[in-house]
């Protein structure tokens, strides 16, 4: 197992998703920190900029859509890959989203080796192992 | 009226008399001079004879030159000024008249003139003073064609004042002054009526169920009456179509039902290994293997099922709603109307599926909502077609809008009307969504809606002819005493396979209705009919029918009879109604049960109201009446059916001017000799 630094910031408010979500995470050697509201998402994207931010679309707070519309527009963390999540909406949820800019939009519930292989893509890694 | 001789006939007369007189006096003044101056009588004999045919000769000479040169003029120019002072006929007047009496002609053109000059006064003053119905007439003509319901308004003794688009759409071809009962089964209507009269309603409706005449649908609606003062003019009928509703509904039961079922199995199976794992945590690397298997095939079920039941649930919310087509134009002219100071429209001629009322009223929330926003320039309104969905925007030039802000309009009430119904319900209920998207030099806000996939069926906004709330109450059923604007009129024709009727047959029949003295354009009949023998080209020659054309068409017998279930309850009306008429008789006969609906023929009505003219075909007759037939048309049943329809209309006005207002009394007037 390689460290490979790269840090995700997960926000997500279902405990039991984030804690196997984070788990896998950091099992793949990412850096990984787990906020669960908009509101706490968007101070901890303040702080510490992420490689990858994996934001679940309900969250108490900001939503997920608010989350990322912020993000898109913030010269700093323009930039930062997001990998959206949502159980709800549908098609629409998902045009919604990579219309706000996310890089992809995953419907709940999705395999975690699914989930795994995506963050690679997106971070521009192979799969480890 | 038919006692008194004609102009003519009399002239004539007064010519036969004067040769009679002056034979009479020769004759006498010849005996007087025989008895007087003796001689042999055969010089006066031969004089007399002389006398007779020549005084007979002159009279009638006299006669001829007369007739031609005044009594023909002189009726058609009383036939040319009894027209224009019936109704409208902008030409001069009949040239021959003017010609050959020219005194006459120009006082009659200074009288057409100054007629002209007062209707056209009259029309200015007439127009002014409509504009402000007419005004309310569009707004009721909108609200009809709006309602995503049907509407139908029946009078006291149950016929049709009034309906909409949508009730044709339900019901099939509908027709003014028509029992409503052919359509629908009015058994549950009148319950509902009478409950209504038993004041057991609240609110003045009463609802029922009921169904259409033919087919399986099943309609919703209420019942509410209409009163005039004291007096109760009929009752309006909203209903709607439940069949899809209810087939969705138990469908959404069903799956709902599947789903808690579905989902009981594997949570049992996954719950049972679970416990398993947790009694035996020393259990081997090989019995591990096979409850971990389990507990992943189980898992993997539940969420197939979940899946195919969203899936499902999608598609049953999709084709339950939303249930209207309805163009883009119109929901952006609404809006604007909502909130005009604060949009431009780019229009659009797309449609969409969608709750018109709810989008509109969302898209103006929140328009007004985004004009208190400072920074921005005027907000416009434009759409897109992307793939099967019409994407609305909202554009502006300036700062983008926080999603936060946007939601937070979306979770207002969008209307009073709609109660605390919010813009985000009504996206939910479209499966929908709006968000914020940056453009060149500002935001748009983006919502997109599911594209029609028939706009042909949305109907340009034009004039409705659906209702007339001057129909009289039908309770005689005697036609004879009725007055001619108070009846219903089928206007008709025939395409044959020749000219005689015995041996020939009908290729397409065509007609429509006229009600209240007026065209009813949407009632229409058009059907072409297989003669079972070939076309002679020479007659395919005259109404481009051929044997391709009428291959799969219905037979004679099949198309009278829905033809004559058309015009049921009018009176036909044809030009040489006679020929027309021997085809209908002949399936009537064969049929075994004679026609005995009353026949006009404007032909012969043509050559009773302009006796002095040979000219009574249907063009000539059109061409006297001011009226344009559309070349294209000429000489298809439909096209002939509209020209004889016009022309019958403007013959309507010249019978009352004889005081021939009944149907009984035009029937009578109309028979030949």
């Amino acid at each position: 197992m390689t460290n490979h630094k790269k840090k995700i910031l997960l926000v997500e408010d279902e405990d039991n998703i984030a804690l196997a979500l984070g788990f896998l995470i950091e099992r793949q050697g990412f850096a990984m920190t787990r906020v669960a509201s908009g509101t706490d998402a968007l101070d901890a994207l303040q702080t510490d900029t992420p490689d990858l931010v994996v934001l679940d679309v309900q969250l108490p707070g900001h939503s997920g859509y608010e989350v990322l519309q912020s993000l898109r527009e913030n010269k700093v963390l323009s930039d930062v890959k997001v990998l959206m999540m949502s159980a709800a909406g549908g098609e629409v949820a998902r045009k919604k989203c990579l219309a706000l800019g996310a890089d992809l939009f995953m419907m709940k519930p999705f395999s975690t080796a699914l989930l795994t292989e995506e963050i690679y893509k997106l971070l521009g890694e192979g799969v480890d192992g | 009226m038919a006692s008194r001789p004609g102009l003519r006939l009399r002239v004539a007369l007064l010519f036969a008399a004067l040769a009679l007189g002056g034979v009479a006096v020769v004759l006498v003044g010849l005996w007087l001079g025989h008895a007087r101056g003796g001689g042999p009588g055969e010089g006066y004999v031969i004089a007399g004879v002389v006398a007779f045919f020549g005084l007979a000769g002159l009279a009638a000479g006299v006669w001829y030159v007369f007739d031609e040169r005044f009594a023909r003029p002189v009726l058609a120019l009383a036939a040319d000024l009894r027209t224009r002072a019936a109704s409208a006929v902008s030409s001069d007047i009949d040239a021959e008249a003017a010609t050959q009496l020219p005194e006459l002609g120009e006082a009659a053109q200074a009288v057409h003139v100054a007629l002209e000059k007062a209707r056209a006064s009259l029309e200015q003053a007439l127009a002014e003073k409509t504009a402000v119905m007419a005004r309310d007439k569009a707004l009721l003509e909108a609200l009809l064609r709006e309602l995503a319901d049907g509407i139908v308004v029946v009078g006291t003794n149950g016929r049709i004042l009034l309906y909409n688009r949508v009730a044709a759409a339900l019901l099939g071809p509908l027709g003014l002054d028509r029992p409503l009962q052919r359509y629908l089964r009015t058994g549950p209507v009148k319950a509902a009526i009478e409950r209504l009269e038993a004041k057991e309603a609240t609110g003045g409706s009463v609802m029922f169920l009921t169904s259409p005449v033919s087919g399986s649908h099943i309609f919703t609606g209420t019942v509410s009456a209409v009163d005039l003062g004291e007096s109760r003019a009929g009752h309006v009928l909203h209903f709607r179509d439940m069949t899809e509703d209810l087939r969705i509904h138990g469908d959404l039961e069903r799956l709902l039902r599947r789903t808690i079922e579905g989902a009981r199995r594997p949570a049992s199976a996954m719950s049972a290994v679970l416990d398993v794992l947790e009694a035996a945590p020393d259990m081997g690397a090989e019995d591990r293997a096979r409850f971990d298997a389990s507990l992943r095939d189980e898992l993997r079920q539940l969420t197939d099922m979940l899946e195919d039941s969203a899936a499902m649930e999608q598609t049953l919310n999709a084709a339950h709603w939303p249930i209207r087509e309805i163009s883009v134009r119109q929901i952006f002219d609404a809006a604007r109307v909502r909130a005009p100071d604060v949009l431009t429209v780019k229009q659009s001629g797309l449609v969409v599926r969608c709750d018109g009322y709810a989008i509109t009223e969302t898209l103006a929330h929140i328009a007004e909502a985004m004009s208190d926003r400072p920074g921005h320039d005027r907000l416009r309104l434009s759409a897109e077609e992307i793939g099967e969905e019409i994407r609305l925007y909202l554009a502006w030039r300036g700062p983008t809008l926080p999603l936060g802000d946007l939601e937070a309009w979306l979770s207002q009430p969008v209307a009073t009307a709609y109660g605390d119904y919010t813009g985000r319900d009504a996206l939910t209920a479209h499966r929908s969504d709006a968000w914020v998207e940056p453009v060149e030099r500002g935001a748009r806000i983006v919502l997109p809606l599911p594209a029609a996939t028939t706009p042909s069926t949305v109907h340009a906004p034009g004039p409705v002819q659906f209702y007339d709330f001057g129909l009289p109450a039908i309770v005689d059923p005697e036609l004879g005493p009725r007055r001619l604007t108070e009846l219903a009129f089928t206007v008709f024709d025939t395409e044959t396979t020749g000219l005689d009727p015995d041996r020939d047959q009908v290729v397409q029949i065509s007609g429509l209705r006229i009600v209240g003295g007026r065209l009813m354009r949407d009632e229409i009949f058009d059907q072409l009919v297989n003669p079972g023998r070939p076309i002679p080209p020479s007659s395919t020659e005259i109404h481009g029918i051929t044997d391709a054309m009428v291959a799969e068409a219905m037979s004679f017998a099949e198309v009278a009879e829905n033809f004559l279930g058309f015009a049921e309850g009018s009176v036909l009306v044809a030009h040489h109604a006679a020929f027309d008429m021997a085809f209908l008789h002949r399936h009537a006969r064969e049929k075994g049960t004679p026609l005995s609906t009353p026949v006009l023929c404007t032909a012969l009505l043509s050559s009773r109201l302009f006796s002095h003219s040979g000219d009574h075909t249907l063009d000539g007759l059109a061409a006297r009446c001011g009226i344009e037939i559309e070349t294209a048309l000429r000489h298809t049943a439909l096209g002939d059916s509209i020209a004889t329809a016009e022309v019958f209309l403007k013959l309507m006005p010249l019978l009352e001017s004889r005081s021939i207002c009944t149907l009984g009394e035009v029937l009578t007037w109309q028979r030949p000799g």
